[in-house]
């Protein structure tokens, strides 16, 4: 058995290594998962699982995909008729009944002809007479629909009564992880401003709350690291796939959410909040949209919480000392006479009115409502949905210790990002071949050329490797990087080339030769290092793509690729 | 040997050609300082303010820059994006240095009758005072490099003139793009900056292929080692520049064109530091050398 010697077996090692780091994905049918609703994550699906089929019908792509899931999931309002000791009504209704029942008796009732407190009598041409009845047809009286969804490993087969919130994107081919620049996404720079400055301890505060607030807000393929630019400490955001608008104004929020009566904070977020009600239908949702005005409407959200015993005993000790006005009609309530006003960083979101039963009562479930305004019915109910999520999370998620000024906000399209990935990898293989002729002209030997092809192939290979491996998002600058190391490698073996070339009259045995020109390999590969070292630190990091890639590229070349091509030359030559 | 004599005869003259390059490019410089208190136009990334692109074909750059500049009341520039390969027109830049994001996204619809969305449409928005900082990080970068550069030059050759032969050659490889670039009017972006740290590592590679075999070897006499390393350091160095040049003209990435206009640029550049330049010193310092060893005569 013929070795090939430590060297060139070495590179051999590397390739193989290389090639399970970077473990490309020959079927790539499907779609991966970026990002899910809770419905769909309790059933057991997970961010990054691939899925193959929806009832039985295969996806071919994204777009497929958001159709398919739109199709299958989504419900059509069915017809209720209720009727109760005092009247009756009959509505259309999808996620959510519209109103709740205890002891038989309606609560929290947005029928208009239903009012709170009147006896549920039949519903659906169903008498209602017990709660066994109740029970038993409560759960059918909202439309559902089976859905099955098929991913790689496993069948998952699950009841929904409302639309499906999930999204994919193409499966990725490899370990590889692209970059924003090539994906497309947004990119944030934030910083802490504040009457102290931001502290490590404040930073990595700062970035577990975005973190929750992000995962909250269904936005999981995300990245989040501090960032240090000339002694400030900034916070930078990476999320894939998403545009400029969407994430905005929403990250930047410091979402400080006060309830106060009169000047008293009765609750703010985080703490005193220990249950916010999202994605369900019966807690929380859009409650009714109007026109406002010409041209001009509004919806109005709703959504219950519950306060920690804390604030429960805040709000009965302010609301003790109020005093009840109206209600003085039979059967109608009265309210305080000072209003909850909520106020999200500052400013006035919503004011709600206090019912008089709650006078010095210790409650804790609370209902917190808003609204959203826009030029069409649906522009309006967007932007309550937005609206509602927002304060949600804020609810969820307490403030964030720092108000956050954007400093530098880019959005990349994620269409150019792929011509741009396509264009880079045919500037990179031009670039190789453009090497080859050059120093084909110079040597005129296939000998020479041949090993020379195959050792800066594997750089680039071993490079992708080691992407893989260490999950680097690999960016256009990084691109650029590997395209700079592989023309320092294309350098390193023009040397070694020329010492083994140089006439076979001089004495100098092949070790002799090899070690000369590692001297100005190992000379020019310091000078290089030193040169990219400082990057890695500067600009926040934004180019420590580029760095890495070429440190680690002339690295691979100066101890792996490049004595492997000395091996294989010396052995050609020798023949 | 016809190499050889030749530049045995004129290495004095061609030493001039540096030179000259050098004063050419501190004038470029030093006056551009000069006028503007800075060394360099930098763009939006290292400035501060926004950078959009419009991914549509068929926009009139200079329609829009005016329209633009009416409704935002300042400096707008809008360039064309094509794509050399296919040779299509593919969209516009557009670089204003205040910040205005909120109303651009609207303004640019009207003008041009496209909806923009996340898909044709992307936006790089820099605060001034982050730029700045960029900037600042970058040169610090650049200094740094430059610095650990010349500590591994000087360990490596441990004496003082060849060391400082190549960190001269370094420079004039940095200050003659960048005179270069000043004249065109083109404004360096933060990968521009990156660029030039790459310079640093191809410059020095030429000279220390030189310096060793001027210094280390023995075979050949003075002007043979010259062009024997020659030989291999032009095959080096146009190896990189055919490598580059055709990804330059293939690439529509602004930030791969401009770090691979810079380092052509830097390349050819260094063909005249190296050979002209650095080989120009070594020889004198290689005979003032012999002379006080009463080796050379």
């Amino acid at each position: 058995m013929k070795s090939f010697g430590v060297r060139i077996n070495l590179l051999i090692l590397m390739l193989v290594l290389s090639l399970i780091a970077i473990a490309p994905r020959l079927d790539v049918s499907g779609v991966e998962i970026r990002s899910l609703d809770d419905v769909s994550k309790n059933q057991g699906l997970n961010i990054g699982d691939v899925i193959k089929s929806i009832n039985n019908v295969e996806i071919e792509n994204p777009e497929h995909f958001i159709e398919l899931l739109k199709e299958s999931s989504s419900v059509n309002p069915v017809r209720i008729n209720i009727v109760t000791d005092k009247s009756n009504a009959s509505y259309l209704a999808q996620d959510n009944l519209l109103f709740e029942i205890e002891n038989l008796t309606v609560k929290n009732s947005k029928i208009p002809n239903i009012k709170d407190g009147e006896v549920l009598k039949e519903i659906n041409n169903v008498k209602i007479s017990s709660e066994e009845d109740w029970e038993k047809i409560r759960y059918n009286l909202l439309p559902v629909k089976t859905i099955k969804i098929k991913t790689e490993n496993k069948e998952h087969v699950f009841q929904i009564n409302k639309e499906l919130e999930i999204n994919v994107k193409k499966v990725s081919r490899s370990n590889i992880r692209k970059g924003l620049d090539l994906e497309g996404g947004t990119r944030v720079l934030l910083k802490p401003v504040g009457e102290n400055k931001a502290t490590d301890q404040d930073i990595s505060n700062l970035i577990d709350v975005i973190s929750d607030r992000l995962d909250i807000y269904g936005l999981a393929d995300k990245r989040i690291r501090s960032a240090d630019i000339e002694g400030d400490k900034l916070i930078l955001v990476e999320i894939a796939g998403i545009s400029k608008e969407e994430i905005e104004g929403f990250i930047a929020t410091q979402g400080k959410f006060e309830a106060k009566i009169g000047n008293e904070i009765v609750f703010t977020g985080g703490k005193d909040v220990p249950f916010v009600c999202k994605d369900d239908g019966t807690c929380s949702g859009v409650r009714s949209c109007n026109s406002v005005d010409a041209g001009r409407y509004g919806c109005r959200f709703e959504f219950s919480i519950k306060l920690s015993t804390d604030a429960a005993k805040r709000h009965a000790d302010i609301t003790k000392n109020l005093e009840v006005v109206g209600g003085i009609g039979i059967g109608s309530e009265g309210y305080l006479s000072k209003p909850l006003d909520l106020h999200l960083d500052n400013e006035l979101i919503d004011t709600l009115q206090i019912s008089s039963s709650l006078k010095g009562s210790e409650t804790t479930d609370i209902l917190i409502s808003g609204s959203g305004f826009g030029e069409s019915e649906e522009t309006a109910l967007n932007d309550a949905l937005l609206n509602m999520e927002k304060l949600q999370t804020v609810l969820i998620t307490g403030s964030l210790p720092f108000q956050l000024e954007v400093v530098k906000i880019d959005s990349i399209s994620p269409i150019f990002g792929e011509e741009f990935l396509k264009n880079a990898i045919l500037a990179g293989a031009v670039a190789v071949v453009a090497v080859l002729i050059v120093v084909f002209i110079r040597y005129r030997k296939l000998k020479v050329i041949f090993p020379m092809m195959i050792t800066l192939l594997s750089e680039i290979f071993i490079i992708m490797g080691f992407a893989g491996l260490f999950k680097w998002n690999l960016d256009l600058a990084a691109i650029a990087g590997i395209i700079a190391s592989v023309g320092t490698g294309v350098d390193d073996q023009i040397v070694i080339a020329d010492e083994i070339l140089r006439g076979k009259e001089q004495i100098f045995s092949w070790k002799e030769k090899l070690k000369r020109a590692f001297f100005i390999i190992m000379v020019a590969y310091a000078a290089t290092l030193a040169a990219m070292l400082p990057l890695i630190w500067a600009v926040a990091g934004l180019l420590r793509g580029f760095a890495i890639a070429t440190i680690v590229g002339v690295s691979i070349g100066v101890f792996i690729t490049r004595p492997a091509f000395g091996a294989m030359l010396e052995r050609l030559m020798n023949k | 040997m016809k190499w050889e004599s030749l530049f045995e005869r004129h290495y004095k003259k061609l030493f001039l050609v540096p030179v000259i390059m050098l004063l050419f490019s501190l004038i470029v410089v030093g006056s551009f300082y000069y006028r503007t208190g800075e060394l360099f136009e930098r763009d939006v990334s290292l400035k501060g303010g926004v950078s959009a692109t419009v991914y549509e074909g068929g926009i009139d750059a200079e329609k829009l820059e005016i329209f633009l500049e009416d409704r935002l009341d300042t400096d707008v520039f809008v360039r064309k994006l094509g794509d050399v390969a296919s040779n299509k027109d593919i969209g516009v830049v557009i670089e204003i240095g205040d910040n205005v994001s909120g109303e651009l996204k609207n303004n640019i619809e009207e003008a041009t009758g496209f909806s923009l969305n996340k898909e044709n449409f992307s936006i790089e928005v820099v605060s001034s005072s982050l730029g700045e900082s960029f900037y600042q990080s970058l040169l610090k970068a650049v200094i740094i490099s430059f610095v650990l550069m010349a500590i591994v030059i000087f360990v490596a050759f441990r004496s003082f003139i060849p060391s400082a032969a190549v960190l001269l050659s370094a420079f004039l490889d940095i200050v003659f793009p960048l005179a270069i670039i000043e004249l065109f009017g083109i404004k360096i972006n933060a990968a521009g900056i990156a660029a030039f740290l790459l310079v640093i590592g191809y410059s020095v590679d030429t000279d220390i292929l030189l310096t060793t075999k001027m210094l280390k070897r023995k075979e050949g006499g003075i002007y043979d080692r010259v062009v024997d390393s020659a030989k291999t350091g032009l095959t080096m160095t146009f190896a990189t520049i055919a490598a580059l040049s055709i990804a330059y003209v293939i690439t529509t990435s602004f930030v791969l064109e401009q770090m691979f206009l810079i380092i052509v640029i830097a390349l050819f550049v260094d063909i005249v530091s190296t050979y002209f330049m650095n080989a120009g010193i070594l020889i004198w310092y290689c005979k003032k050398k012999g002379e006080n060893e009463k080796f050379w005569g």
